[in-house]
């Protein structure tokens, strides 16, 4: 009779005698159920990621969140007429809208709700990479999320990003569960939220045509075409038909909105967004090479026809054919910055994870050094300072009169000023005077600012002051050039010089104070202001 | 020992015909810097920093005159642009930021002041301006 040694079980020990402390800690980590184990993981870096994702939670706004801000705090039915000038879906301005009804609209009550859609993203990340492909992945996925410098940057901005960041993690699963692993049942759910998406963000357009794109391995290796082609449709349509009631808001806004501040990305930009998106240079050598070296045997003939083989194609034709997409379209009108990619941060995430997963120690050590980068950098990857209107604000409010007259050379920073100075101010900005300060008109802007000569505009405003009044002029500074080539950027630049010009030459206007006066560099548009007061 | 006596002297006389021949060597250096035909002249070949951002806005056939050496004027002074570089970017900034220079745009470490100029002579002169601006 032949024995066979057992092998070693959870808890045995090598000696004679009682097991070392560190045993029966292995032992009774062994012995608890998955959801203990898993659960604590994901409270303990749910955590941390309130830790790292609160650092600037209360820093000031710069003019895309002071724009989001002025327009959620219109009415709500108000809402969807106003974003027709805007350029944007209504979804996120709503929920913003009553957001700010129970919680206030400071810069830290605002950037809370960016945070819970951050902080949901850990446990739906783990969710992703657990349910598709197993316990290592799903635990890989989460921590990646739970430190992802993208979603630590915008978790402390008001604006829709975190939320496309979520949406794009409940779809992109759907999607894969849906098609790839045909749980059909998933495709209500893709059909939900990819409709949610598209009322959250125009680009979610590009995202639907990456995934339509996306289908193509999946329909190529399936052995029933004909339904995956009906569940297809099926699913597309619908979420079509539910965007149906925005559609004409949208071309309005394609035709006469779009991004004038943008420029045509070169053919460098795609590669240059992901770097962006990742959070430096050392985490995505870290990450792709993870994922390079997990996922490179299932390019082999071994796993020709397999579902993982058609997973990881599903995964990276999303979004290389979304960004190209995008990109092609923004040869034409421009729309192209690395924040738009947060619907694809959850397919770009889950190859790095699914990668580490399948590359054993090779694969601990990418996600481990990936973490290493992160951490070295200020802020976990978010910008503290983002303008200095609160600075500026700051200095000069205690200077001003009730009836002060702001002028505000970039249009676009015309909510920013709003929302920092006091609210008896008269706006003005290089387009015209302005209604409603809280949002910015952006329909036919390029057209508008050229047609607005300045002496035409600006002079009889300077006419009908009154001895004493005072002109509190805010222009851009412009640093760098790439960021002022764009024909809207370029144009603001001019025409902040010429309305300049004129306030300067203006005899009855004297310069009283300037502002600011300590200003370290913001990382998105920074201003200069000074404040003019008539003494004829 | 008498083989050294005879040698060394050999030696000394090799030693000092080879500092000599180094020291004639010295002379005929090529130029490393100095008056050069009356002129002070460098080692490198130098460029004024102004020629890209001249020569761009000459490409396209504008009537460019230089009032100083920090200075660009394009068409009549007064009514056509003027480029005026300072030492830094920051330094430009810091111009706009106190006042100094509210009728000009900053691009890079230039100020570069509109005037009378139309949109598309200006776009021209700001692409010009903004050649070697990184950032």
């Amino acid at each position: 009779m032949t024995t066979f040694a057992s092998p070693p079980q959870p808890g045995a020990h090598a000696g004679d005698g009682e097991p070392t402390a560190y045993e029966r800690f292995a032992a009774w980590l062994a012995a608890l159920p998955t959801w203990v184990t898993a659960g604590t993981l994901l409270v303990a870096l749910v955590a941390i990621s309130v830790v790292v994702r609160t650092y600037y939670l209360g820093e000031g706004f710069w003019m895309d969140e002071a724009i989001t801000t002025g327009i959620a705090t219109h009415s709500a039915s108000a809402i969807p007429h106003i974003l027709r000038y805007d350029g944007n879906p209504p979804f996120y301005y709503m929920l913003l809208h009553y957001w700010i009804s129970a919680f206030g609209d400071s810069e830290s009550d605002t950037h809370a709700l960016s945070v819970v859609f951050g902080l949901l993203c850990i446990p739906a990340g783990m969710w992703a990479g657990w349910s598709l492909f197993g316990r290592r992945t799903g635990i890989y996925a989460a921590i990646l999320f739970a430190f992802s410098t993208f979603l630590t940057e915008y978790a402390q901005e008001t604006r829709m990003y975190e939320l496309m960041g979520l949406l794009g993690i409940i779809v992109t699963v759907a999607f894969l569960q849906g098609f790839v692993m045909r749980r059909r049942g998933y495709l209500v759910l893709f059909s939900a939220g990819l409709a949610v998406m598209l009322y959250t963000q125009s680009w979610a357009t590009f995202f639907t045509v990456g995934a339509v794109i996306a289908l193509i391995p999946v329909y190529l290796a399936s052995d029933e075409r004909r339904v995956l082609l009906r569940d297809a449709v099926i699913a597309f349509v619908a979420s079509g038909v539910l965007f149906l009631p925005w559609l004409p808001t949208l071309l309005f806004q394609t035709s006469h909105t779009a991004a004038p501040w943008s420029s045509h990305p070169s053919v460098a930009a795609p590669f240059t967004l992901v770097l962006s998106v990742l959070g430096s240079d050392g985490i995505a050598v870290a990450l792709v090479a993870g994922a390079a070296i997990g996922l490179a045997p299932l390019f082999t003939s071994k796993f020709r026809g397999s579902q993982e083989r058609t997973l990881v194609l599903a995964l990276i034709i999303l979004p290389v054919a979304t960004v190209t997409i995008a990109w092609l379209g923004s040869q034409v009108t421009p729309a192209f910055t690395p924040r738009y990619y947060a619907p694809l941060l959850c397919a770009t995430l889950l190859i790095a994870a699914w990668g580490a997963a399948r590359a054993g120690f090779i694969g601990v050590i990418a996600i481990f050094l990936s973490l290493v980068f992160v951490v070295q950098l200020p802020g976990f990857g978010a910008p503290k300072y983002k303008s200095d209107m609160r600075d500026i604000s700051a200095e000069l409010t205690p200077k001003l009169h009730k009836d002060a007259l702001v002028i505000v050379g970039q249009p676009e920073q015309t909510p920013l000023a709003w929302y920092y100075l006091p609210s008896e101010m008269n706006f003005v900005n290089t387009i015209g005077p302005v209604k409603d300060p809280r949002y910015m008109n952006w329909v036919n802007s390029v057209d508008r600012l050229k047609a607005a000569d300045p002496a035409t505009t600006l002079d009889p405003l300077l006419a009908k002051l009154k001895p004493g009044q005072q002109v509190l002029f805010i222009r851009p500074l412009t640093e760098g050039a790439y960021n002022w080539q764009a024909p809207w950027t370029s144009l603001v630049r001019r025409r902040s010089a010429q309305w300049g010009a004129i306030l300067a030459a203006d005899p009855h206007l004297k310069p009283i104070s300037w502002a600011p006066h300590d200003y370290p560099g913001a990382c998105c548009v920074a201003d200069s202001a000074v404040l003019y007061q008539d003494v004829s | 020992m008498k083989t050294l006596k005879t040698t060394l002297p050999r030696l000394l006389v090799c030693g000092l015909v080879a500092v000599s021949v180094s020291a004639c060597a010295n002379l005929s250096k090529p130029y490393d810097g100095g008056v050069k035909d009356g002129k002070l002249v460098s080692r490198g070949k130098l460029d004024d920093p102004r020629i890209v951002h001249y020569k761009c806005l000459k490409a396209h056939h504008l009537l460019v005159s230089e009032p100083s050496v920090t200075e660009i004027q394009v068409g009549r002074p007064g009514v056509g642009p003027l480029i005026r570089f300072l030492a830094t970017p920051g330094f430009a900034q810091a111009t706009q930021i106190s006042g100094q220079a509210q009728a000009a745009e900053i691009i890079g470490s230039a100020q570069l002041y509109p005037n009378q100029a139309s949109d598309a002579e200006l776009t021209v002169v700001e692409a010009c301006t903004a050649l070697g601006v990184t950032g």
